[in-house]
């Protein structure tokens, strides 16, 4: 209880409410602009949280991760642009009711349905980490290595559209990961002479450069060869606009609230699932709303309701995405898989004994989500007419801004040039991943989990080695390890029906 | 996708096997016979990628020819593009650490938006291309006490 209420006071000290507002007015900004997304910014901001406190960093980072998820509406709704592919459908209905002379109703829902769907998955993340984290300390490495197999499987099988480029992306970011000196002998492994590769490498400038710069450079390449789309703005604060159109009535409201529930509860169980991600949230809280709606014809025309229905299931991701990454050390997602960089840079190894060693942190943290969602209401709502300047901003501006921040970025890790080496040649390959469509996302958290996944296998070699047959005693590594078969047939079989 | 996966999945094996053959037995010592070899994580994942990469040619050699074939996912023009951003990136890399991070990020930053069009409108140019660069070094040093070169 004292953690508990500890943790609460040190996410209401000043400087972390300052970090809390100042993450989520970066997320929504970063999120509004076209090719920018949530995890670009936290991977841009990632090093400066070094120089923060444990919390005030994580908080910073948890405000940019949900301002992100609502600032991506932003330029669906007034560009038909997402801002983030989980604002994709978003624009289904917000872009056709901003043409009809309502952005501002479009951005409010957007921005009332992201908040309720955010806070309802923390809740729900509130509520089930601890009692995960609890059951998994009582499992040991053969278990933890079942586990994170498992893990890898869904994630390389669900994150891109082919299992096999799934698979081959997650494996090459192992064997990444699996540079550096080896965690048993200390025997250098392909680190090519470099005494910087040693410790491995490092998580940040990759991450930088694979996620943030190589999208920049798809983004100037798209402008330079002329295929990038010119968008049509929407001014939303028209002075003609008529007051019930600036607005959500409480009819609107009643009518969506059965949508947002149900988008809610679709955000937070696929979030749990490592992998799936807010996009494919977004489209089926949306699919269920039409499926459920006695008006589905009116979806796409510019229904309220179906702005809801999108933005409560991608937001609702958000908080479900650190269940996994709290309780048992896997990240959800790639915001999940940058911020174990954050955690590991301040001492913390996220993972279930984080509620043992770190407890104040991690309810400091909590504390710090359920202010983010507050201070995201409040800044979304009177920060709109600003948003929608910001998404005027021209690409020939922001995008050099960005690759020069990126440079700063990776230079911030650890003060070396090697590190901004890294981040461009990383910038590259991300280039060429994207364009061959191998999932980056994949390869990342393949890089994360590389490391724990070895350490997991070689503790369960020494420990079994001589009897290998008591292995089958564990029960709990074998449902895993047939979980990974099911799931593998599964995925394997909803590709070929082109579901997946 | 057809031809590009059969392409890239062709390379990848080639690359799993020289990665396996070539430069992991130079790069990889042989440990002790406690636990598990050095190599045995990296050699099983390059396996990995070997085996996964003849899946994929193999699987998508029965495919009939796809439309979207006609067109490669990197034409010449990609190819152009990607070549002049990776000089462009090399260029600033020696930039920063001969000239420092606020000259050689004001050049990047002019360039790029030179490539992207800003041509004519100089006084945006030299302004965000000069400030840009400042603010953040100033920024991350009274800020964050992190001393960019």
């Amino acid at each position: 209880m004292a953690d508990i209420l500890g943790g609460i006071a040190d996410a209401l000290a000043w400087t972390n409410v300052l970090f809390v507002a100042l993450g989520v007015l970066t997320g929504i900004v970063v999120g509004a602009i076209p090719g920018l997304n949530g995890p670009i910014a936290i991977a841009v901001a990632l090093p400066i949280t070094f120089y923060l406190s444990p919390l005030g960093g994580m908080a910073y980072l948890i405000g940019i991760m949900k301002g992100g998820t609502f600032g991506g509406s932003i330029s669906a709704i007034l560009l038909n642009t997402p801002g983030s592919p989980e604002a994709a459908a978003t624009a289904f209905d917000g872009y056709p009711l901003a043409q009809q002379g309502k952005p501002l109703k479009a951005m409010k829902m957007a921005l009332y349905s992201s908040v309720f769907g955010d806070s309802f998955s923390d809740v729900v993340l509130f509520l089930v980490a601890a009692p995960i984290a609890v059951v998994a300390l009582m499992m040991g490495p053969p278990e933890m290595s079942a586990v994170l197999i498992f893990a890898l499987t869904i994630i390389a099988g669900l994150s891109g559209k082919s299992l096999i480029r799934g698979i081959i992306a997650a494996t090459l970011g192992g064997v990444v990961g699996s540079i550096g000196l080896d965690v048993e002998s200390s025997l250098p492994r392909l680190t090519f002479g470099f005494v910087e590769l040693e410790d491995g490498v490092p998580l940040i400038p990759l991450t930088i450069g694979l996620l943030a710069l190589s999208e920049i450079l798809i983004q100037i390449e798209a402008q330079v060869l002329g295929r990038a789309d010119v968008a049509t703005r929407i001014n939303p604060f028209r002075k003609d606009a008529r007051r019930e159109d600036q607005i959500v009535t409480w009819a609107e409201w009643r009518e969506s609230f059965r949508t947002i529930i149900r988008s809610s509860l679709i955000g937070t169980g696929i979030g749990a699932l490592p992998g799936v991600g807010a996009v494919v949230a977004g489209f089926l809280g949306y699919a269920a709303a039409k499926r459920a709606s006695p008006k589905a014809s009116e979806f796409g025309t510019g229904k309220v309701e179906g702005i809801a229905a999108v933005e409560a299931a991608n937001s609702a991701v958000t908080g479900a995405n650190l269940i996994p990454l709290l309780a048992l050390g896997i990240p959800g997602s790639l915001s999940a898989a940058i911020l174990i960089g954050a955690f590991l840079v301040h001492g913390v190894q996220p993972g279930p004994l984080i509620f043992q060693d770190h407890a104040r942190l991690v309810y400091g943290i909590f504390a710090a989500m359920a202010l983010a969602n507050i201070l995201n209401l409040i800044i979304g709502q009177f920060g709109l007419r600003f948003f929608a300047f910001v998404v005027s901003f021209p690409n020939s501006v922001i995008h050099p801004i960005v690759i020069v921040l990126c440079i700063a970025g990776a230079y911030a890790t650890n003060n070396s040039m090697f590190a901004v080496a890294i981040a461009l040649i990383s910038g590259v390959a991300g280039y060429f991943m994207r364009k061959l469509d191998f999932s980056f996302a994949a390869f990342i958290i393949g890089f994360a989990l590389a490391p724990q996944t070895e350490l997991y296998i070689r503790q369960t070699v020494i420990l079994f080695q001589d009897e290998p047959s008591r292995l089958l005693s564990h029960p709990i590594m074998l449902f895993f390890l047939a979980l990974t078969a099911f799931s593998v047939w599964r995925i394997v079989q909803h590709k070929r029906a082109g579901i997946l | 996708m057809r031809r590009s996966d059969m392409i890239s999945g062709g390379l990848l094996a080639l690359f799993g096997l020289v990665m396996i053959f070539g430069v992991v037995p130079m790069q990889i010592d042989s440990g002790g016979d406690y636990g598990l070899d050095p190599k045995f994580f990296p050699v099983s994942l390059l396996w990995l990628v070997v085996v996964m990469s003849v899946l994929l040619v193999a699987s998508r050699i029965p495919l009939p020819a796809d439309p979207a074939d006609a067109e490669p996912p990197l034409d010449r023009r990609d190819w152009t593009f990607i070549a002049g951003a990776s000089a462009f990136l090399a260029l600033g890399f020696i930039a920063i650490e001969r000239l420092g991070f606020m000259v050689a990020g004001a050049l990047m930053i002019a360039v790029t938006m030179y490539v992207m069009g800003v041509r004519r409108e100089w006084v945006r140019l030299a302004g965000v291309s000069i400030a840009a660069p400042v603010v953040i070094y100033f920024a991350l040093k009274h800020i964050f006490s992190i001393q960019l070169p």
